[in-house]
């Protein structure tokens, strides 16, 4: 890597964190009100997609530390067959500020998703306890 | 050793436990997960990596307990934090002479996760070309806004706001007002991205 390269990767690093430091502090009412487009949107959805996989990969590995030697059920998986993706997007849509708050951007962002995506977060609210089979 | 022990409990209460990182996670708001998300895309800006996976090394380490967060702090501004070190690491890592990796090897366990992830695209003409065009997609957005321009080369090369302010005679007032002008502007770089 060139020199030049290094020093722009640091001068965007540098920017980008007298960006965020503004983001961070934000208050909320004012994110919401400024940032009222649906890539905003997509962006708290990425965040939320994130931290439901990372409760997945944390929950597998402390599994796999108790029960190394049981084969894996995978619950969600199971109950993934027979859910067609127009179930699964009305389900999600569905979600509202009663089950969680932090569910409705979910709710919210489920008609910018693609089939795969719809059953992919499908699938990982089911595994995280976050969604009800019924 | 019962006074460091004891010490030691004093301080584990002044961190949140993993079970209530969880509960804070699911009572985030809207506006939280915005903030996350917008800047962790922020901090790979140039990188070549994705801002979800840098949130979920963060939030890995958070709920595996590797990475504690004090009670008095907002968790969001805790994860941004942690994600703001370990992009610093990796940047120096990557700086730095193999030599003196092997001297300080635990510096951040995180930033070598990182490498790891990278490790089949540092270095490579992708990644110059990444970030070089990054900046000059930067550049080309705010060409023609001098005073925009002007703050950001000084952020560029890291001076604190109080400097900028004093450097450029600007009242807080003004330079309120330009930086958040200069924020809006910038979140269109990842709308470009996006497309």
């Amino acid at each position: 890597m060139t020199k030049q390269s290094k020093q722009s990767i640091e001068q965007l690093f540098n920017i980008a964190k007298a960006v965020s430091h503004q983001v961070i502090k934000l208050p909320d009412r004012e994110v919401l009100d400024e940032d009222n487009d649906s890539f905003t949107k997509s962006e708290g959805f990425m965040a939320k997609r994130a931290y439901l996989k990372a409760l997945q990969t944390v929950g597998a590995k402390d599994t796999k530390q108790v029960e190394p030697k049981v084969p894996s059920f995978n619950l969600a998986n199971t109950l993934m067959k027979g859910v067609s993706v127009k179930v699964a997007r009305q389900k999600l849509m569905g979600l509202n500020a009663a089950n969680d708050p932090s569910l409705q951007l979910i709710a919210n962002s489920a008609n910018l998703l693609n089939d795969e995506e719809i059953l992919k977060t499908y699938q990982a609210l089911l595994s995280a306890g976050l969604l009800d089979i019924g | 050793m019962e006074h460091k022990l004891a010490l030691s409990d004093k301080n584990l209460e002044d961190f949140l436990t993993i079970s209530e990182i969880k509960v804070g996670f699911d009572a985030f708001t809207e506006a939280q997960w915005i903030k996350l998300g917008k800047t962790a895309n922020n901090l790979c800006r140039g990188l070549p990596i994705e801002g979800a996976d840098l949130l979920h090394i963060v939030i890995c380490r958070a709920l595996e307990g590797r990475r504690r967060c004090r009670r008095e702090l907002p968790m969001e501004v805790f994860i941004y934090h942690a994600m703001e070190s370990v992009v610093d690491a990796f940047i120096k890592r990557r700086k730095s002479d193999p030599l003196e990796n092997t001297i300080h090897p635990l510096d951040s366990e995180d930033a070598i996760e990182l490498m790891d992830m990278l490790d089949s695209r540092i270095g490579t003409p992708e990644e110059e070309m990444i970030a070089n065009q990054t900046l000059q997609a930067l550049k080309q957005l705010f060409e023609g806004d001098e005073r925009s321009m002007e703050i950001l080369t000084y952020q560029m090369d890291n001076l604190q706001p109080a400097e900028i302010q004093k450097l450029m005679e600007l009242t807080p007032v003004q330079y309120a007002s330009a930086l958040k002008a200069i924020r809006r502007k910038y979140d269109k770089l990842g709308l470009q991205e996006s497309l």
